[in-house]
């Protein structure tokens, strides 16, 4: 029997719409805000053959990583013993769909007249999971041991209810178990929702009709990357990098990438890169390949909706043990780094034949910030959130200034008078950082400049804030970026007691001043290309100095008015400046 | 029905022999050589309304403990609803019949034609339960969290089936899997041999014949305690002390008691004793009563089988929130150093009036040593163990040497063999800590140990909770305090120690350093000026004591003849 193509399309469109409705959901009933508000999840409906069907990502480094968590459930669970109602929990770093302990993953079965026919299935960031450090994520721990409760793709309820023991030891295991428990059942509310939604497609239009549309949607999918990937040239690109250290010691990380495009394949290689390091900053094998998806995804189909499909032509290949596939029992609690090193460097590798897909380097580290104490009342606050910094400039714009990083997605930061009111802290400075860095034809999006007052007695602070010694790349003459930096600076003094890239619950005093910088994403292009009057506007916007102005782009600007009043030896003997030096003299 | 004396004495010996075979059962088949070699475990039967019926102890830091643990199961899950084969896993530390979450109890229901007849019920110490540190306790965590994964009374097997997911957590979430698992089925084995010593009580003797001895031996431990609690002269008794500190902070915490006895009640009083404390040297409400339970059974009649009928006169007063009552989520894996001091408390309290079966104040402290690293060829070790130290002396006769404090029984300490065969060390001394005479008096305080580990790989690091390093054990009626427990470092290369500590958590120390490891020497009792001369004159021909120490301390002039005959 064959569909018509308008049923096909209704049931996907159907489908996204019970992903887009499992993610509402979840959002609505949790109580993290880093899911409701940071929107650190995701939601998906998969085949049984754990392929990616729909997905509402909130995060993008949640991108296609759920089938891998179907995949790990599959591969330890017989099909035949699953029932309707069950579900499955897995944040097992080391097998499939896991990244770092915070990250939960809960799986669904869902049948039809007893026939299993798809997974519903998400993935959120749960703010507490227990372990050494309050919030389970912190810069100094070396064992996956410290890093919270592990969930090994355990059975979390058996035909609708919940196993108890297991309920009762992550409640004992958290420290903020209403919390943690509220985004289980969430979690466990957006599987009903998707469960309702493809029981309800399979009434209206026979499981029939919903297994040759998933068909179709799966090779749609592949059409699409498969065209977007034969306007890429065929050939061999390869980056390499630095990672800062991790957290531990001094020791810079090195990384390299080689992707290899042929006519039907996307193959993204990291052999060569660092061995897994002691400290928590390793990815994991879930997260590589969703770095890998989300990059190819930009440069072939940024548009079209994830299905596995989509992602057919990807292959990666990275040896175990190493900085990007870390094995038992390595640390991983700030995964994301490595995940954000492994886009950067394909994204570097692609940009020299993606360049209307792609911008230069940007700040690229999330720069996770924690700040702990107790307020006036005694009570324990947490604040945990992101830092915003500056883009890369692309072939034909500036970068954008003050956006979460790539992979922070559609993240939201804390706006200042929210932390004020909710922290006993005051903002003293909430300004563009415009440190010479980044200068091009286009320039790179400024960082910024976040200063926390101490308001109560003592508090401590924990940051990871990657690309603190090595900065954003530019390309095709501009400036590299400027570097991410965590300073304290002790009451009254104006000089930093620390100025660094990662700290472990560093305790601060009333008083002391905790500044956050991100940093300045790279240039493209000659910066003696840059018009005369974007210079000026820049320095009207005091996004640049005048020296900077001078120094970077040969420009001299009237101190006052801003006017053009010369030109550095350099720029002067280019030909469409002694244009713009005409207008001087009329 | 009336069961006849004869078989009531049998029944009772019955269920003492079967939490024997449940004991030899748990220590043969354990993985972890802190279970099979240290006997950190205890096993016992407790009766359908979790009253402890006979029971095999290991240290006596676990005596009458299990009984907690079954109440807890009791009020969390519905008796009536168990079935034979179930197995409950508990390990919080504050809820009944927890101490720290490495002590785990596993309890099984025994049912007799589906009627709850009894509860077989164990108490061991998982070498590894994860946790900020490998063997999960060290000296500077601030929270539970930290500790290891918490077990709060869960059903761990259902009718004989073990849960999966439950196997799965514990197998993930702790650093030695295999030797983990290995003790958790050890635990099993363990309560099945109880079920199967009650069930076969229940063939040959008929149910009712084992409620009634159950009760009948309830009645007469109680019966036993309140005829021993009458030998006491009624009154009140008091002591307090000073714990080091919390490992944190340098803020020494007062403790103290305040004993009443009277005709039929024996009540222990610790309000007033400090509040819980930042590090995790905290205990909670199980590791207090089996405290005062292990002193209180000291105290009057050590012999006697233990149940809980024996225990129905003590009552234990405390606050919540002390540092012997804790609250979630106080840190607490080496809550058995304030135990410790729990039951010293009562001891130096019941010294004056049971001064015939008491000794003096001893070193008290566990003195938990852990050394751990990576070797070349061995690759990872990790060293566990207590020390031994000086006892204090008795009203008639000297303090014991070089044994381990009362909390840890009939612990072994590990042979200086041993060690160098199995670890990178080389042990440059094992000897008595007779560098300064402490414990004087008539009769004296035992001698601590000294123990020197020369580190022999790149690097080890060291963590040790050595009690009663600033406050010394006490002396009683003129004798003196004995001396502390410490740990000195010495730097490879150097002849004096640059550090010299009681806490030291994951301190690394390189190829050729020293860990001294120094146990403290009994309290004194009496005046030493009334040693007998002949005792002091041997103690010089040991080498305990030099000539100009025995005239200065004593007032004995010790012939240089006699001591080279």
């Amino acid at each position: 029997m064959t569909i018509d193509p308008f049923t096909l399309t209704i049931i996907q469109e159907h489908l996204r719409s019970a992903a887009d409705e499992m993610f509402v959901r979840l959002g609505k009933a949790s109580k993290s805000p880093i899911i409701y508000e940071v929107l650190d999840y995701s939601c998906a409906l998969i085949s049984t053959e754990s392929e990616l069907l729909a997905e509402a990502q909130g995060v993008p480094g949640f991108t296609g990583v759920l089938p891998f968590a179907v995949q790990s459930i599959l591969d330890k669970y017989e099909p035949a013993e699953m029932r309707p109602g069950d579900v499955y929990a897995t944040n097992d770093p080391y097998t499939g769909g896991g990244t770092h302990l915070s990250d939960v993953c809960l799986i669904g079965p869902i049948f039809w007249e007893g026939e299993l026919v798809a997974f519903a299935a998400n993935k959120a960031h749960w703010t507490e999971v227990g372990g050494m450090a309050a919030g389970s994520w912190t810069t100094d721990a070396t064992e996956i041991y410290q890093e919270g409760l592990q969930l090994p793709a355990v059975k979390l309820y058996e035909a609708g209810e919940a196993v108890g023991s297991l309920i009762d030891i992550i409640s004992a295991n958290v420290r903020l178990p209403e919390m943690t428990l509220s985004d289980l059942y969430a979690g466990v509310a957006a599987i009903r929702a998707g469960e309702a939604r493809v029981h309800e497609i399979c009434e209206r239009h026979g499981l029939t009709a919903l297994r040759q549309s998933i068909q179709e949607m799966l090779d749609q999918g592949e059409i699409v990357a498969r065209d977007g990937l034969s306007a890429l040239p065929n050939g061999t690109y390869e980056a390499s990098d630095w990672m800062d250290d991790d957290g531990l010691s001094e020791d810079p990380i090195p990384i390299q990438v080689k992707v290899t495009i042929d006519d039907e394949n996307f193959i993204a290689d990291f052999t060569g890169s660092s061995p897994q390091v002691a400290g928590p900053i390793n990815g994991t094998w879930a997260r590589l390949q969703s770095s890998c998806r989300v990059v190819f995804k930009a440069v072939t189909s940024p548009r079209h909706p994830n299905s596995e499909g989509s992602f057919r032509p990807v292959k990666v290949i990275c040896p175990e043990g190493t900085i990007f596939r870390a094995k038992r029992p390595a640390p991983v609690s700030t995964y994301w780094e490595a995940g954000a090193a492994a886009v950067d460097l394909l994204w570097r590798a692609l940009f020299p034949i993606a360049q209307d897909r792609l911008t230069v380097g940007h700040f690229l580290s999330i720069c996770g910030t924690s700040l702990a104490g107790k307020d006036a009342d005694g009570d324990l606050f947490v604040l945990v959130e992101p830092q915003a910094g500056g883009w890369g400039a692309g072939v034909d714009r500036d970068g954008e200034s003050g956006l979460v990083a790539q992979g922070d997605g559609e993240t939201y930061n804390i706006p200042v008078e929210v932390c004020e009111a909710r922290y006993p802290i005051l903002v003293e400075q909430y300004a563009f950082d415009i440190s010479p860095h980044g200068a091009g034809e286009y320039r790179g999006g400024r960082g910024l400049v976040r200063d926390y007052r101490i308001l109560c007695e003592e508090a401590a602070l924990t940051t990871t804030f990657g690309r603190h010694r090595f900065a954003p790349w530019g390309a095709g003459g501009g400036q590299d970026g400027s570097i991410n930096a965590a300073a304290v600076y002790p009451q009254g003094s104006d000089k930093p007691s620390v100025w660094r890239g990662k700290l472990a619950r560093h305790p601060l005093r009333k008083g002391d001043l905790a500044r956050l910088i991100t940093g300045s994403g790279g240039g493209y292009g000659d910066p003696h290309d840059r018009p005369v009057d974007r210079v000026q506007e820049d320095v009207r916007n005091g996004l640049v100095t005048l020296q900077q102005a001078e120094e970077f782009y040969g420009v001299t600007l009237q101190s006052e008015t801003l006017e053009l009043s010369g030109f550095s030896g350099q720029r002067k003997r280019r030909s469409d400046d002694v244009r713009d030096g005409a207008k001087i003299e009329s | 029905m009336r069961t006849d004396p004869f078989t009531v004495e049998i029944i009772g010996e019955m269920l003492r022999a079967t939490s024997e075979e449940m004991f030899v059962t748990l220590g043969r088949t354990a993985q972890s050589p802190i279970i099979y070699e240290v006997l950190d475990m205890a096993c016992g039967l407790v009766t359908p309304r979790g009253e402890l019926i006979a029971e095999a102890a290991g240290v006596p830091g676990f005596i009458g403990c299990l009984s907690f643990a079954a109440q807890e199961i009791l009020i969390k899950f519905d008796a009536g609803t168990m079935r034979p084969g179930d197995i409950f896993a508990t390990n919080d530390p504050y809820r009944g019949g927890g101490t720290h979450l490495s002590d785990v109890v596993l309890i099984s229901p025994i049912l007799c034609d589906q009627e709850l007849v009894a509860f077989a019920a164990n108490k061991a110490h998982w070498t590894e339960v994860g946790g900020m540190a490998a063997g999960s306790w060290t000296t500077d965590s601030t929270e539970i969290y930290q500790e290891g994964l918490q077990l709060p009374a869960i059903q761990v097997v259902e009718a004989g089936e073990p849960v999966a997911t439950i196997i799965d957590l514990i197998r993930a979430n702790v650093r030695l899997p295999d030797m983990t698992l290995g003790d958790f089925y050890a635990g099993l084995a363990s309560l099945r041999a109880g079920e199967r010593g009650v069930l076969g009580i229940c063939e040959r003797y008929g149910v009712e014949a084992l409620q009634e001895t159950m009760e009948i031996m309830l009645d007469r431990a109680e019966g036993v305690a309140r005829e021993r609690l009458a030998e006491f002269p009624p009154g009140k008794y008091s002591s307090e002390m000073w714990i080091d500190d919390d490992g944190l902070t340098d803020e020494p915490l007062l403790v103290q008691v305040k004993i009443t006895i009277s005709s039929d009640r024996f009540v222990a009083d610790f309000t007033g004793s400090a509040p819980q404390a930042v590090g995790p040297i905290n205990s909670t409400w199980t590791g207090l009563e089996v405290s005062c339970r292990e002193v209180f059974k000291e105290a009057t009649d050590p012999h006697f089988p233990n149940n809980d009928g024996y225990f129905r006169p003590l009552e234990v007063v405390c606050p919540e929130g002390t540092i012997f009552t804790a609250q979630r989520p106080a840190p607490v894996s080496t809550y058995w150093e304030t135990g410790a001091y729990a039951s010293d408390l009562i001891w130096k309290a019941l010294f004056p009036i049971a001064s015939g079966l008491l000794p003096v104040g001893h070193h008290l402290s566990v003195c938990g040593t852990i050394l751990s690293g990576v070797d070349g060829d061995r690759g990872q070790f990790v060293l566990v163990e207590p020390q031994a130290g000086g006892w204090g002396a008795t009203v008639n006769r000297d303090g014991q040497s070089g044994m381990v404090p009362a909390g840890d029984g009939e612990t072994y300490i590990m042979p200086v063999e041993v060690c160098e065969t199995r670890y990178p060390f080389l042990v440059d001394q094992f000897a008595f800590n007779i560098a300064k005479p402490a414990g004087i008096g008539r009769f004296r305080g035992g001698f601590g140990l000294v123990r020197d580990y020369r580190i022999l790989c790149d690097q080890a690091d060291l963590t040790t909770t050595f009690g009663r390093f600033k406050f010394p054990p006490w002396g009683a009626d003129g004798g003196g305090d004995g001396s502390p427990n410490a740990v000195e470092i010495i730097v490879a290369g150097d002849r004096h120690p640059s550090l010299r500590r009681g806490k030291l958590a994951r301190y690394t120390l390189h190829q050729g350093d020293v860990a001294r490891l120094i146990t403290g020497v009994g309290g004194g009792y009496g005046d030493p000026s009334e040693r007998d001369p002949s005792l002091v004159e041997s103690d010089v021909r040991n080498e305990y004591l030099t000539r100009d120490e025995a005239t200065e301390i004593y007032g004995v002039i010790v012939e240089p003849d006699s001591v080279v005959g």
